[in-house]
Formats: C-alpha cells, structure tokens, sequence
C-alpha cells in the first residue's frame, strides 16, 4: 500500500469516526464535519475520504440497518482499526512535540505583531 | 403525478448512478444521496432537493466509484484486441481478391479526396498570409453610360490618392499598376511583363517578405526599384543587388533599393520588380493623376479601421466621389464604387481587368463535390463488397457466438476491421499524394501551399475512423447477425442479406458515374465547339513581335517592314497600339450618334492601327473601307467600328453606320467602315463594340506579321536576323497568335483534364466493386450453373443470366443521371456566350459507355463461371 501517512482532511475524518463511533457514516460523519469544522463538504469528498482511508487500513466497515429515509438502503458503518489508531495518536504526538516548543510569549508575539 | 411521487428524487439521476458506480459502493452512496434528498426535502423545499439530488449524483463521478464495465471474459483487453488484429489480417490474407478490390477502392477515393481537398484549401487560402488580411479591401466599381454597363476591378488614381487622408474609417490605401517594359543590366537587355507600380505605402498593407533593403527608403528616390529574389539571381546572380543600377526602357537608370521574397503562389498580387507610383507621375505626364477620380487606372487597396461598417463606408465614398465626377454626370454616365474583401477577390470577383490568375468558386464548388462523390463510390465498394461477402464468414461468426462471443463485440470486431482497412488505405494515400503532387503542381503551372499542422493530421485521423465506421456499419451489423444453428445447419440465405442495399448502392454508385461521363462528354464537346469557332479573324499564320513601344524600334519600323516583306513567305507587316485581339482591350468614354440620331454616353472597346491592319489579321470589312494609304483623310476624321457596335447604337444594316458620328471636337469622327465581329475576349464573352482608330504620333507598341508558316523555323530564323540586323539592341519577342488563343482557354483544359481524370477514377472504383460483386455472385451460384449447364443450358443463356440484374441496375441508373447532369452541365456551360445544348446523343454515349464497361467487368466472372466443368463444381455434394 502506498503512503501511509495522514492529510488533514484524513485526519478530521479519521477523528470524527472514533468520536462518533455508534453512528460513524458517510452522511453522519459530513453532517459532523459541517458541525465541528464550519467546512462545507459534498458527500462524494467525505466517502472518497473514507474510502482512501479503507485502502489504508485506517478504517474498516460493515454494512448497517437500513433506515427509512434512505429509500429502505443500509448505512456502511465505519470503525477506526489499530493502524488508523496509531496513526491519529502519531500526528497528535508530533503535534504535541510541536505545541511544547512553542512558549506562551511567542504566541503573544504572533499577535502583537 | 400523485402526491408521493413528488417526493422522489429524479428517476434519471438515481438511473445514471447505478449506471456507472461501483455495485460493492452502490448502496451506500444511493442511500446516502437519498437521506440528504429527504432532508433537503423537508428543510429547503422539494425544488433544492432534487437540483442537489442530480449534482450530487454527478458529483460522484469519481475514479474510486466508477465501474469498470466488466465484459464477462477475464483476459481482457489485451488478448483480445490481438486475437481481434490477427483474425483481421487473416481475413485480409484469406481473401485477397476481395481485400485488394477493397483496399484499391478506398486508396484511390482516399487519394483524391486528399488532392482535391489540398487544392481546395490552396484556393481558399488566397491572400491570407497577409497580416491585415480582413481589413484589406479593394475598391472596385460599377460603370454606367447610357449605351452599356461593366463592372471593373480598377478605379481612378485619385482614390488610391486621397480617400484615406478624407475618411477615418479608413488607415491606409494604396494603389497597384502593372506594365511591362524592357530593363537594361550592363549589357544585357531583359522584357519584364510583371513590373509593379506601387505606391509607397505598398509594404505597410501588404506582407511580402523584405529580404534586403530598409523599409522605410525603398521609394524615396523615384528612381528606385525593388526587385523579387528571383529577379535579383536572374539579373545579378549571386551579387548583392542592393545599390546596383538598371535601365528602364532604354531612358531611365534606377537603382536598386530593395529585394522582395518571390510572391507566393497564393498571391493575387504577383510582380517581378515593383517602381513607385512617383515614377510614373513624373515621367508619363500623368501630373494631374491624383485629382482625377473617374476612369479605371489601378487596382486600389484601401486597409480600414478595426471594426469598420463596410455598407456605410461605401456609402459616404460613393456620396463623395459623386460630387467629384460632374463631368461625368453632366454627360449621363455614372461610376458606383464597392468594396471586395481582399481574401474574396481571387474566388469571388470576375471583373473586367481582373487577375487573369483568379480562380473561381463555381470550379472549387465542383470539385469539392466530386471529391465527395469518388469518396463515397469508394466507401460503397466497401460495403457492398463486404456485405456479398459476408457469408463466406458465416462460419466464423456462428463458431463465434457458439464459443460465446456478443453480437455487440462481433459488431466491433468488424467495424475494426474497416477502420483497419481504411487505415492502411489511408497510409498508401498520404504516401501516393507526396508522390504525385509534385505532377499535379506541374501540372496546374504553380505551387500548392500546403503545410500539414496538427490540426490537419487530428482532421485527417478522425476522418480515416469516421470514413471507417461510416463503411463498416452495414457490413458489420450484417456479417454479425448470422444465427449460429442455422450456420453449422447450413440453412442459409446466400448472400440474400442486404441484397437491397446492396443494390440501391449499386445504383447510386452507377448513378454518379454516368453523370460524370455525361459530363466529361459535354466538356469535350464544348472544347472541341470552342476551338472550331470560327473567329472573325485569320489566327493560323499570325506572329506578333511585341516590343512595348521602345523608341527606336519605332523608330526603325519601316526599314525592318521593308526587310521582313523581301521575304516572299511574309504577306503582311503591321504595327499597332494595344490592338493585339487576344486577351482583351483597354477602353475608353466616347459620345455616339445613335440610330435615332441622338448622341449618348458610351464607353468602347478601342485599338489603335495602322493600314495594313485589317489585311495582317484577316479581318472582313462588311461595310465601308479600311484605312487605306490612298486615303489620308481618314486618319484624321474616319474611324471603323465591328458589327456588334452597329447593333449596339442601333445602326441596322452595317451600311447604316456609315457616316455616323462618334466623339466631341476636336476629335469627332465619322464612321468609315465596319469589320466582321471578331473575338477578342475569348468565347466566354460576347463580343463587345469596338473602334478601330489610327495610331497618333507613331505610338506604336507591337508588330504583327501574317506569313506562311509551313516552314516556321525558316522564317523565324529569317525573323530573328533581320530584327537583330534592325534592333540590335533590343530582344525579340515573339509569339504565335494560335498559341495565344488557346492559352485563353488554358484553366478550361485543366478544368476538362483535371475532370476526366477524377471522372475516369470514379468509373475504375465502380467497376472494381462490380467485379466484386459479379464475383461473389457468381461463386454463390456456382453449383446452379453447375445444374443448368447438365441440363443444357447454353453458355450465352447462362451469361444472360448473371449479367441481367447488374445491366437492370446500370439502366436504371441511366435514368437518374441523365436529369443531374443535365442540370449541372447547363450551369456550366452558361459560363460561355457561345456554347453547345446538351444533346441527347451525349446520354446515349454516356449509358452506352457504362453498359459496355459494366457488361466487360461482369462477363469475366459469368464467361468463367459458365464455361467451369459442372463436375467439378458438383463434386462436393
């Protein structure tokens, strides 16, 4: 499998189905990223999103209920794997490694300036 | 549509989905789009949902969604598309006769297209190189006296002078003249028949490449000249021509200033050298020139503004100029100006003293048309071979749909096949059109610009597939529809599928092509009726010795006359002033005593001659008297006139023009005699009224010898001594006036050759897929003859009976040819003032050319088959 590593974007999404973990769908999870992100994003992204991250081993999926205003179709319901697990907590590390770095004083700096 | 069904989302759009998405997705995306839809529905409005609905739906069109249209066999595609290419090539191999027919056919039809198309292009492309090309327009105009009306290409000087500094639509203009003349370089002597004499503003309107020279100073001196790269190698080979200096009719020293790239053949300007219109001013006494509006001197180029309003334009050049011709006006005649787009002139416009190089759009029209024809004939050679054919490949394609091939993959696999095919005849083509468009331009006498960019060879690749599928459609649904149980039954129809079509296409091809052979008949017909004409005048035994009216030639003329008659083969000399009747005459405003004795405005035809004249050319006086030695008075008040002017001004009987004014004082004059219409115009035009004057001042310009000319090397050795003993300084220049003439009819003769070539090329086509097809049927019936012959049929019976549906066919083609042509041949023949009518003995010819041909191709195949030993063809069963 070709690169591992994680986009932004993955990484939201990634996020949003171990938070949402009960109901962690496509619909679900734009509906979510709408909510937290303020990001407007059309279904097709989120799912070739989702998709992308399968191929990764970030996700796995099943096939749910169906519900009614679906027109009677399941939901695939996505959960995060061990792989996907280690690779948000990589990118929160580095991040945390990053945010240590990085003093109070500079951050007021950035604004005054 | 009931309350429910509002709240579904697009049919289609849900339809389109589960058409290209990815059936492991499917249910998933569906649904998803379906929970928005319901959401949308019930928090934006039915309207929003569905527009969201069908972007959405869209908007999933992405790589990791889209079906990868599965077509049930696993090694796909590769093996496949090999499998495909070999049994094609097989095929091909198998059945060489038929693949060679097929191949032949499309070559040829793909050949000329290509050359046709080539030459079209080159027409089309006319005048394009220029950059301001479509802002360049010439003005021409409308001519109107109360005797006649003309249209000319040329307007007077003071147009080309001072239109541009009086209106702001308009950038810049320029004028163009041509002359011939005689340029001296050190010692050698050179006639020039394409000196150009143009303004200086020639180079900032039109693009003709400057190899040497600056810009800027080619005209500042008046005595400059420019001269074409050709020009430059002729006078001084490979020395720098910049700077060097040549003599102009033996008078003038001009220098060099500048070289110009030869112009290129698609040009309608054409020049060897160009001299500034300052030259001619200055030394033809033509002072007054820029004032003068009226007359036709030049051709005027006028380049516009961007975004002129042409109609308006000619409107306010019209209402200018009108003020400025009351000479004109006071004496009823009117001119009335008009643009012609640059580009258009050379197809378009057929003025008088036009480009004699123009082409014509009706000759492209015509050409175009049979490119398309000879193509098409090509392209139902195909099918109709292919589909009389198609049975022998029965058995593949029943062992095919047994193995479990679609129909839909058979259909493709042959339409392969035709687009193979055409491939490979389009590959011979490219090749065959290098190789013979060097014959071709030689030919035509100039080059043909074609520069093959990508967007031709894209052009040329879809037109190969297009020409493929368009072939392969009908042979392909056909030659896949055979029923496999009915194959390996062997219940089949043979050869009976799309026997119809096969037929009308039969029909259309022979249709096509007895109307081309109808065609080529009356061309020739018409030639032959041109060259037989008679016209007016002795054309056989004259020379014409032009020496542009060099002085000393003038001067010596009646020694070198004296000369030339010691020779007893010379009957007459005669020297003259643009009167040469081959190729049109100059003209000029006249007022003329009518039949009912008014005077009007009339513009003439003139030429002007000496007293050996009439005799030189063997021209017939129907009334009156010649100039005559014996009587000088008549070059001083006398002047003769053609009958087509006795009929114009209304004269009747010739002897009625006798005694007739014509012209104001001081140069009124009165007719003297009339002579036999004679042709000067070729016969595309009726003959106009001429005037016959003396030349004034010796201004003469050429030297007309009538001689007996069964030993024509003899006396033109004769010729050449005695003019160098005369004019040792000046080159002779001669040309035959039976030549002359027929040159008139040079684009006529392409035109004809150029048809019976193509003409004869759609007859070979047609009669390859007649063989073809005589073949195929003949080899379906084999075993029937084989029957016939054992019960004691006759040979000649048993040819009757192949070749009777093919000469069915061929008569019925007769038919539907005959009203095309002749519709077509009328429109081409009104070109002419003195044509032929179509006769129907040219019908019977053209029918009778196609059954002959068609009867010889069919029979091959028939004699054979009926001769063949019924035992061997029977064996097999």
């Amino acid at each position: 499998m070709k690169g591992t590593n994680l986009g932004e974007f993955e990484e939201l999404v990634l996020l949003i189905v171990i938070a949402k973990s009960e109901e962690a769908y496509s619909v679900a999870i734009a509906r979510e990223i709408n909510r937290v992100a303020n990001r407007k994003v059309v279904h097709s992204v989120v799912h070739a999103a989702l998709n992308r991250l399968g191929k990764k081993g970030f996700v796995k999926s099943a096939m749910g209920a169906a519900t009614e205003e679906r027109g009677g179709r399941r939901k695939r319901m996505y959960a995060i794997t061990a792989a996907g697990m280690r690779a948000v907590q990589a990118a929160k590390l580095q991040r945390d490694q990053l945010w240590a770095m990085i003093t109070p004083a500079q951050i007021t700096e950035a604004y005054e300036r | 549509m009931s309350d429910k069904q509002k709240h579904v989302p697009p049919k289609w759009a849900d339809k389109l989905l589960e058409w290209y998405c990815r059936p492991e997705h499917l249910e998933e995306v569906q649904g998803a789009l379906h929970e928005y839809f319901t959401e949308r529905a019930k928090n934006e409005g039915l309207a929003r949902a569905r527009l969201f609905f069908v972007l959405d739906a869209l908007g999933h069109f992405r790589p990791h969604l889209i079906k990868i249209h599965n077509p049930g066999y696993s090694l796909y595609p590769t093996i496949m598309l090999r499998y495909f290419l070999r049994t094609s090539l097989r095929n091909l191999v198998k059945h060489k006769l038929n693949s060679t027919l097929n191949i032949v056919g499309l070559t040829i039809g793909i050949t000329c297209f290509m050359m046709i198309m080539i030459w079209v292009n080159h027409e089309k492309g006319f005048d394009g190189f220029h950059e301001k090309s479509d802002r360049i327009y010439r003005i021409s105009n409308t001519f109107r006296s109360e005797s006649e009306q003309f249209s000319q290409a040329v307007s007077g000087p003071a147009l080309g002078a001072q239109l541009h500094k009086l209106f702001p639509q308009i950038a810049n203009a320029v004028r163009c003249g041509r002359n011939s003349g005689q340029i001296k370089v050190g010692n050698d002597n050179y006639f020039e028949n394409d000196i150009g004499i143009v303004d200086p503003s020639f180079l900032d309107i039109f693009d003709f490449k400057l190899l040497a020279g600056n810009k800027a100073d080619l005209f500042t001196d008046i005595h400059s000249i420019v001269i074409t790269a050709s020009t430059a190698e002729k006078y001084f080979g490979n020395e720098g021509p910049i700077g060097k200096m040549v003599v102009l009719d033996e008078q003038t020293p001009m220098k060099v200033t500048g070289v110009l790239a030869d112009p290129p053949s698609n040009s309608q300007l054409r020049f060897d050298m160009l001299i500034p219109m300052g030259f001619a001013k200055d030394n033809w006494s033509l002072n007054k020139m820029d004032d003068t509006w009226g007359g036709g001197w030049f051709h005027t180029y006028l380049l516009l503004e961007k975004d002129v309003d042409v109609p308006s334009l000619e409107k306010e050049v019209n209402k200018l100029i009108t003020t400025k011709l009351t000479w004109f006006t006071e004496r009823n005649m009117s001119y009335e100006y008009f643009l012609q787009p640059l580009k258009s002139i050379h197809l378009e416009s057929n003025l008088r003293y036009d480009f004699d190089n123009n082409g014509s759009s009706k000759n492209v029209m015509v050409f175009t048309i049979v490119a398309f024809i000879v193509l098409f004939l090509a392209c139902i050679n195909y099918i109709n071979l292919t589909t009389a054919n198609a049975v022998k490949r029965a058995k593949e394609t029943g062992i095919k749909k047994v193995i479990g091939a679609l129909r839909s993959q058979l259909i493709w696999q042959h339409l392969g096949e035709s687009v193979l095919m055409a491939f490979m005849a389009a590959l011979i083509s490219v090749g065959l059109v290098y190789l013979l468009m060097p014959l071709f331009e030689s030919f035509l006498g100039h080059q043909v610009l074609f520069t093959p960019d990508r967007t031709i060879v894209i052009a040329l690749f879809a037109g190969v597939v297009g020409l493929g599928f368009f072939a392969g459609l009908l042979p392909a649904f056909i030659t896949s529809s055979f029923q496999p149980l009915k194959v390996i039954k062997g219940q089949l129809t043979r050869g009976k599928k799309g026997a119809y079509v096969r037929n009308a296409l039969v029909m259309a091809q022979f249709t096509a092509t007895i109307a081309l052979t109808i065609a080529i008949i009356t061309v020739n017909r018409q030639m032959s009726f041109i060259q037989q004409q008679a016209l007016g005048m002795e054309t056989d035994e004259v020379v014409l010795v032009s020496f542009r009216g060099i002085q000393s030639v003038r001067d010596n003329r009646k020694v070198l006359k004296d000369r030339l008659l010691e020779n007893a083969a010379i009957k007459a000399v005669s020297f003259q002033r643009r009167a040469y009747p081959v190729g049109g005459l100059s003209n000029g405003m006249v007022m003329v005593e009518t039949g009912s004795g008014n005077k009007v405005s009339s513009s003439l035809y003139h030429m002007w001659v000496d007293f050996e004249y009439a005799n030189t050319f063997g021209m017939e006086i129907v009334a009156g008297r010649f100039y005559s030695q014996e009587l000088p008075s008549d070059t001083l008040d006398g002047v003769v006139v053609n009958e087509a002017a006795v009929a114009s001004f209304g004269w009747g009987e010739p002897e009625n023009a006798i005694g007739k004014e014509m012209g104001d004082a001081p140069d009124a004059r009165k007719v003297i005699g009339v002579v036999k219409d004679f042709n000067f115009e070729g016969l595309h035009k009726r003959v106009e009224p001429v005037r016959i004057l003396p030349v004034a001042n010796g201004e003469y310009t050429t030297m007309a010898i009538r001689a007996n000319l069964s030993r024509p090397f003899e006396l033109l050795g004769f010729l050449e001594s005695t003019w160098m003993a005369v004019n040792p300084n000046v080159p002779l220049d001669y040309s035959f006036m039976n030549e002359d003439i027929q040159n008139q009819y040079e684009a006529e003769y392409k035109f004809r050759t150029i048809f019976l070539f193509f003409s004869s090329l759609s007859m070979v086509i047609a009669c390859l897929g007649l063989f073809g097809l005589a073949t195929a049927a003949t080899n379906q019936r084999i075993k029937e003859i084989g029957i016939r012959k054992i019960m004691g049929a006759s040979v000649t019976g048993l040819i009757q009976l192949i070749s009777r549906n093919f000469m069915v066919l061929v008569l019925i083609s007769l038919f539907l040819a005959t009203p095309i042509a002749w519709y077509g041949m009328e429109q081409w023949l009104n070109n002419f003032a003195y044509r032929i009518d179509i006769h129907w003995g040219f019908i019977a010819l053209a029918g009778l050319i196609a059954t002959v041909v068609s009867l010889l191709t069919v029979s091959y195949q028939a004699i054979k088959a009926a001769l063949s030993n019924p035992t061997k063809t029977l064996r097999h069963e």
